[in-house]
């Protein structure tokens, strides 16, 4: 069978259903021209953890694309040693993107790339699976949003707690807490406290240096292309790999790189997922325009009163509870103030099921738990802090029109200018 | 906040009546306008947002020369550097972008644009150009438009104008002007700008344009294009076969439509979208539904149900996706005919997502399908969908191979499933246990009595699943059966029984906890054990005492210390310590729980640790030890670091202790005690870990900010010259002012003076004559302070007395620095040899000589002045009274009407943070 088929043809076997498939017994057997096929861009260090960089029936590694041509060979020796195929190997994006060969482009660049990314790859009917943070400001987020609706793409947002893991202090998974918010016995609104004391860490390390000197291009790295729509700045080597997160060009350090595994669930867990909140507030030393710096708090609040508050390292009240309630809390450890809430929970429903499995997602054209819609509002609150942030005062917003209110500087912030020619 | 809105607002009054606040004057600290910009470099980036905007306020109340002057210190950004001043730049942007101080734009303006026609890199005029989009208004576009004439600037300029609000103009007349090659970037601004008024020229352009270009064009006209543009990208698009390609016209085709469906123009859009229908590409088919359904999916249901039959699920779903906000009785009969034995699965998942009743017949045919998905899907439709009858027909599949399925839909759906389930308890062994099995994780109360029937059913199975199903039929009403039936229940029910009367008691207060333990009391000894476990999840007062007693009898004894160790209430941690004294074959299991609920309860840190050295003096094995050198962190004192202090000796427990230490310690510099650095440097050695090598790190970082010098001593020929100390590295008794500020630290004098306060501190004594000698550390660059002599307090040193300048004036803030202003210059009056300081933290040693007008300052050594003041100044150093613009005789003519004082204070005059000082000596001649 022609890979061009192979999507008329699996209907038949697709699982639907939310269920996961072993639950009707026997593992399925992939026939290969059933099988979805990848590409990665981005092969430094996400895209090449052991994570991502797989290969196996049901989804084929078959391109790679990468700026950096060391990358780009040792992603491709380890493809030959390690997963036993040769790879593809692209230097431009748009050349993986148009590769036929290629089901899913993986989008593993730091986040000035992700919106172009995943927009031409939508145009080019290919599906996506985007690692965090979905885009780098509010703007790029709603294009994707817009491409993947009008090409009928499917999309991952490459961050899983709602869903799955231990969620970081809460020493659970997030759905018990899902359940105790839904069943309503800790009362509304509810304010949210993402700390150290809670629990995560904030990462201040990923933060930038000023007065980079500038420093020879090594030969093996396009910088050019690197930099792609991020405004010219002269080389330094810590502008670019691993520490790319602490210039607001390309990222925007540990709460842009991070927020997103911390904010996500917590959408989902307030039901916020249509919506944004409509003023952030901050208290954080002056920002460099260029290097990211660290900050003591920022604190969202929704129409209805719920708030989000984002403590910086060793900042906060250490006794803080993750959620709090008018009539109930919820400590580090899931430790909560509600005698016997696992007694209690018992007399309300479970969460409503998601779909966890990308490629049955994919097969199916079912959006995937984390997607397009919900990881752009998630995506978004980290933004709304980070154009807090860089401005250093308190902003309103609308979640409706995706904008500031009154305050045209922030505004500029939703959509900044591209560098020649590049544009989403 | 309201303090610095009220001071804005007083500013913009008065900036309605003069242009500026006059620069060339001082302000209420006496400070002229290049200090006032040192002094804020030096402050920046700033702590908070009042304090930048504050430091803001300063600089731009000077006015337009200021920014000008902070613009042009900017070095190219090859050569860097500039970190201050972006700080500076940036930080005015954001303090005029902030509505509420709009008014001081045009000040920020004027100085940007006064330096634009100074400075000559074009990198920096780049970065400058920038700065407008944060802020710029129209005028500023204007004034911008000249700056697009460099072919350097060309890009930076035509995207600033792009960001400012209202430049369709601007960006029209660079249209009309610019080169081939800068139209990729013209394109861009142009549909930012949304000038529609370049459409021709757009098209125009697209004559010999490379790919880069024409993508741009695209762009633009799919933003600002009418049916004209919509015609062009239509041929172009298609001649692409709507495949992605360089030039990406198929999408900015798709844009333009997509606009034009927003506006209902229907004509335009359904011609468009039915061939993109015929298209291979899936994702531009599905484009042709979206584009119908904006513009009236409910005329186009034949075409989308149509799609139902495409071979591709891609567009199957699609069409289900646009169908689902037109969903009526006729829609879902189409897609149950159109799907009916071919797509079954999808058919039947979407009936349910959209709730549909009408064709429920066919999803519960479904039930009966060879596809075990399809089955899968109409179990889970027809929970969702909820309809009673529906629901009743998925009794069979109860206990089945679809039994998961069933159970998670069952447990998560918020419709009520009361009949199913009744009717599953009445069906067949394996129903039964399947609807049981769901009660486990779920409650429906309503099957209360059902259940208690199958608890003596003769099948095993199902006997042993109602038990467990007991939880799931449990409330405040139940407890009391409950209680009966644990007394008689076989013992292997127990547990269920048990989980059942937690359940009931979920709610329950002190009170029915207390009535129900109460009505426990004819039980015999060796059934109430079985109590044991609820009594524990009460956890009152009242079960804890049945607890206890339960342990004093021997035939109870284990039974009733399991419970005990379940008890989630820190109160009982006195009884399980007291246990634990006499119980030494559980001693270590005890302790444990002891050990958590100490950690969990709400004591202080100081009875805490009493509790933990407790049960360290009965040395328990290596385990609890270690637990306890890890809760002993959270108590976070003195008296925790001593008591892990001494497990560090043994291997087994070392490693904890030294983290405890190290957790504390670092967090509480004020102990700085001898023994803490003694005990960080021992715990150095002792830590091994995978961090190991950050920690030490972080334990000398931790030593150096508490080292505590050793005590200054004078020197053997300074005793016998008659010099005196006036700091000796421990305290400030003889001095007064500010010491809040000028903190003691480390043996030295620590100037942390970051603005509001007065920001001196003094000489407790006045002196005339003298020889000063002391030691000063620049901590960071651009340190600005000073040594006032013979002055009085609460006055400005250099004018009201003298004041021999503290600076590190090689840092680049200070460029335009004055000969007077630099280090050791008697302030405007005797310019200093400049001297070239060691690196930051190095120590510079001063001494100033001070005898009647004659005046000698010795740094490192050298001599750097040696004159006298009075010569300086002609004698003059006020301005003579009444002669109109004549000025002192002082170098800098100002007024210094305290510089013959005979004698004075002496002086530290701060302007910020960063100076160290120590060994602080005098002796008056």
């Amino acid at each position: 069978m022609k890979r061009k088929e192979f999507l008329t043809a699996m209907g038949g076997f697709a699982l639907f259903s939310i269920v996961p498939s072993k639950v009707l017994g026997g593992e399925r057997h992939i026939a290969p021209s059933d099988q979805l096929t990848k590409g990665i861009i981005g092969v430094g260090g996400i895209g090449r953890s052991s994570l991502h960089f797989t290969n196996d029936e049901s989804c084929r590694l078959t391109a790679i694309c990468d700026v950096d041509s060391k990358h780009l060979d040792a992603a491709r020796l380890q493809a030959k040693d390690q997963l036993g195929i040769e790879v593809k190997t692209y230097h431009n994006y748009r050349d993986l993107i148009q590769d036929p060969n290629v089901d899913i482009v993986h989008i593993a660049t730091p986040p000035h790339w992700h919106g172009i990314m995943a927009v031409e790859a939508a145009n080019a009917g290919k599906d996506v699976m985007c690692e965090k943070p979905m885009t780098r400001t509010i703007g790029e987020g709603k294009k994707v949003m817009e491409a993947m609706k009008q090409n009928g793409r499917i999309f991952r947002l490459n961050t899983w707690f709602r869903f799955k893991d231990t969620f970081y202090g809460l020493g659970t998974t997030v759905e018990p807490l899902k359940k105790l918010v839904d069943s309503g016995l800790l009362g509304w609104p509810l304010k949210v406290t993402i700390s150290g004391h809670t629990g995560f860490n904030w990462k201040f390390f990923w933060v930038g240096k000023e007065n980079l000197e500038t420093q020879i291009v090594p030969s093996n790295l396009d910088y050019d292309m690197w930099l792609g729509p991020a405004p010219y700045k002269p080389y330094n080597e810590h502008r670019t790999h691993q520490t790319f997160r602490g210039y607001w060009d390309y990222d925007g350090g540990g709460l842009a790189d991070m927020g997103q595994h911390y904010i996500d669930p917590v959408q989902y867990i307030l039901g916020k997922d249509n919506t944004s909140p409509v003023l952030v507030e901050v208290d954080a030393p002056q920002q460099h325009p260029d290097a990211v710096g660290t900050w003591r708090s920022i604190k969202y609040t929704y129409d209805d009163g719920c708030q989000i508050i984002l403590e910086g390292e060793d900042n906060g009240d250490p006794k803080a509870p993750y959620i709090e309630g008018p009539k109930g809390k919820v400590y580090k450890g899931f430790e909560c103030t509600i005698p016997n809430v696992m007694q209690r929970l018992l007399d309300f429903p479970n969460p409503e099921l998601q779909r966890t499995d990308f490629l049955e997602c994919v097969r199916t054209r079912q959006k995937f738990a984390l997607n397009e819609e919900n990881g752009f509002r998630s995506s978004t609150i980290v933004n709304m802090g980070v154009c807090a942030l860089r401005l250093g005062r308190n902003l309103k917003f609308d979640p409706a029109s995706l904008r500031f209110v009154g305050d045209d500087a922030a505004n500029q912030l939703i959509n900044q200018p591209m560098r020649n020619p590049w544009k989403i | 906040m309201n303090k610095i809105v009220k001071n804005i607002l007083a500013v913009a009054v008065l900036l309605l009546m003069t242009p500026y606040l006059i620069n060339a004057q001082t302000d209420e600290r006496n400070r002229v306008a290049s200090t006032i910009i040192a002094d804020a470099l030096n402050s920046l980036p700033a702590s908070d947002k009042d304090t930048e905007n504050k430091l803001m306020l300063e600089i731009i109340e000077i006015g337009p020369e200021s920014i000008s002057d902070l613009a042009k210190m900017l070095k190219p950004a090859s050569i860097g550097g500039n970190a201050k001043i972006e700080y500076a730049l940036d930080g005015l942007c954001d303090f005029v972008s902030d509505p509420q101080n709009r008014f001081y734009k045009k000040i920020l303006s004027d100085g940007l644009f006064e330096a634009l026609d100074v400075v000559e890199n074009e990198e920096v005029k780049a970065y400058l150009i920038s700065l407008f989009r944060n802020f710029g208004d129209t005028r500023d576009a204007d004034r911008l438009m000249k700056y697009a004439e460099s072919n350097d600037l060309f890009e930076v300029t035509v995207q600033t104008l792009a960001s400012i609000l209202g430049t369709r103009q601007n960006v029209e007349e660079i249209a009309k002007n610019c080169d081939a090659n800068q139209r990729c970037i013209v394109a861009y601004a142009i549909a930012n700008q949304r000038v529609g008024n370049c459409e021709d020229m757009l098209i125009q352009w697209l004559d010999g344009a490379d790919a880069k270009t024409q993508e741009a064009i695209y762009y633009a006209l799919s933003i600002i294009g009418t049916e004209k543009s919509l015609t062009l990208l239509s041929g172009k698009a298609k001649s692409a076969k709507f495949n992605y390609e360089p030039t990406d016209v198929t999408a900015s085709y798709i844009r333009l439509l997509d606009k034009f469906a927003n506006m209902g123009k229907t004509e335009l859009v359904e011609p468009a979208a039915k061939i993109f229908l015929k298209s291979k590409n899936a994702n531009i088919k599905i484009e042709g539904f979206n584009l119908l359904s904006k513009i009236g999916g409910d005329n186009y249901t034949d075409v989308f149900c149509n799609a139902l039959k495409d071979k591709n699920i891609q567009v199957r779903m699609a069409a289900l996706e646009v169908l689902k906000p037109i969903a009526d009785s006729m829609v879902c009969a189409t897609v149950v005919k159109n799907m009916n034995g071919k797509h079954d699965v999808e058919a039947i998942n979407w009936l349910g997502e959209v709730g549909d009743k009408t064709q429920l017949e066919y999803v519960v045919n479904q039930l009966n399908s060879k596809d075990s998905l399809a089955v899968c899907e109409a179990i889970q439709s027809i929970v969702k969908i909820g309809d009673n009858d529906a629901m009743l027909k998925l009794v069979p599949f109860f206990g089945t191979n679809y039994q998961p399925v069933l159970k998670s839909a069952l447990i998560s759906t918020k419709n009520n499933c009361d009949v199913m389930i009744a009717e599953a308890l009445k069906g067949t062994n394996e129903q039964i246990v399947g609807a049981l099995n769901v009660l486990e994780s779920r409650t429906y109360i309503n099957q209360v009595y059902t259940v208690r029937r199958l608890l003596s059913n003769d099948n095993q199975q199902v006997k042993g699943a109602a038990y467990k199903a007991l939880k799931g039929v449990s409330n405040a009403g139940t407890s009391e059966y409950l209680r009966d039936l644990l007394v008689k229940v076989d013992e292997k029910y127990v547990k269920d029984v048990q989980d059942a009367i937690m359940k009931s008691m979920a709610y329950a207060n002190d009170k029915s906890k207390a009535n129900f333990v109460y009505l426990l009391k004819n039980v015999e000894p060796a059934k109430l054990t079985r109590f044991y476990r609820v009594f524990a999840y009460f956890g009152d007062d009242l079960s804890i005492m049945k607890l206890k007693d339960g342990y004093k009898s021997k035939a109870t004894r284990n039974q009733a210390l399991e419970a005990l160790l379940t008890v989630d209430n820190p109160s009982i941690a006195p009884t399980l310590f007291d246990i634990a004294m006499n119980d030494v074959a559980n001693r270590d299991e005890i302790l444990t729980r002891y050990i958590v609920l100490i950690n969990k309860s709400d004591i202080s840190p100081v009875d805490k640790l009493t509790a933990y050295r407790n049960v360290l003096g009965l040395n328990p094995n290596d385990d609890i030890k270690n637990l306890i050198l890890k809760n002993i962190e959270a108590t976070q004192t003195y008296q925790g670091i001593i008591l892990a202090s001494y497990y560090l000796e043994e291997e087994e427990t070392a490693q904890c202790a030294a983290n405890t230490i190290l957790n504390i310690a670092t967090k509480h510099p004020e102990l700085n005690g001898a023994e803490i650095t003694e005990l960080l440097l021992k715990i150095k050695d002792i830590l091994n870990d995978g961090d190991a090598m950050y920690k030490r790190t972080q334990i000398d970082e931790h030593l150096k900010k508490i080292a505590k010098a050793p005590k200054f001593e004078l020197s053997d020929e300074e005793k016998a010259e008659g010099f005196v100390v006036l700091f000796d590295g421990t305290n400030l008794d003889q001095w007064v002012g500010d010491k809040t500020d000028y903190v003691v630290q480390n043996g030295n004098i620590y100037v942390s003076a970051d603005y509001g306060d007065e920001g001196n501190l003094y000489t407790e004594k006045e002196y005339g004559d003298f020889v000063y000698r002391f030691e000063f550390c620049f901590t960071r660059p651009g340190v600005n302070n000073g040594v006032g002599i013979r002055t009085p307090m609460h006055a400005d040193a250099a004018y009201y007395g003298m004041e021999i300048q503290i600076l590190d004036h090689d840092d680049p803030i200070y460029a335009g620095l004055r000969e007077y202003q630099v280090h050791g210059s008697v302030y405007g009056v005797i310019p200093a040899k400049r001297i070239v300081f060691p690196e930051l933290g190095t120590w510079n040693t001063e001494e100033i000589y001070a005898k009647g007008d004659h005046i000698r300052v010795t740094v490192n050594g050298e001599v750097i002045v040696d004159g006298d003041i009075r010569k300086a100044c002609n004698g003059r150093n006020v301005a003579p009274e009444g002669k109109k613009g004549a000025t002192s005789g002082t170098i800098d003519q100002n007024n210094h009407p305290g510089l013959f004082n005979k004698s004075g204070k002496i002086s530290f005059c701060g302007h910020g943070e960063g100076l160290l000082i120590r060994n602080v000596r005098i002796k008056e001649l």
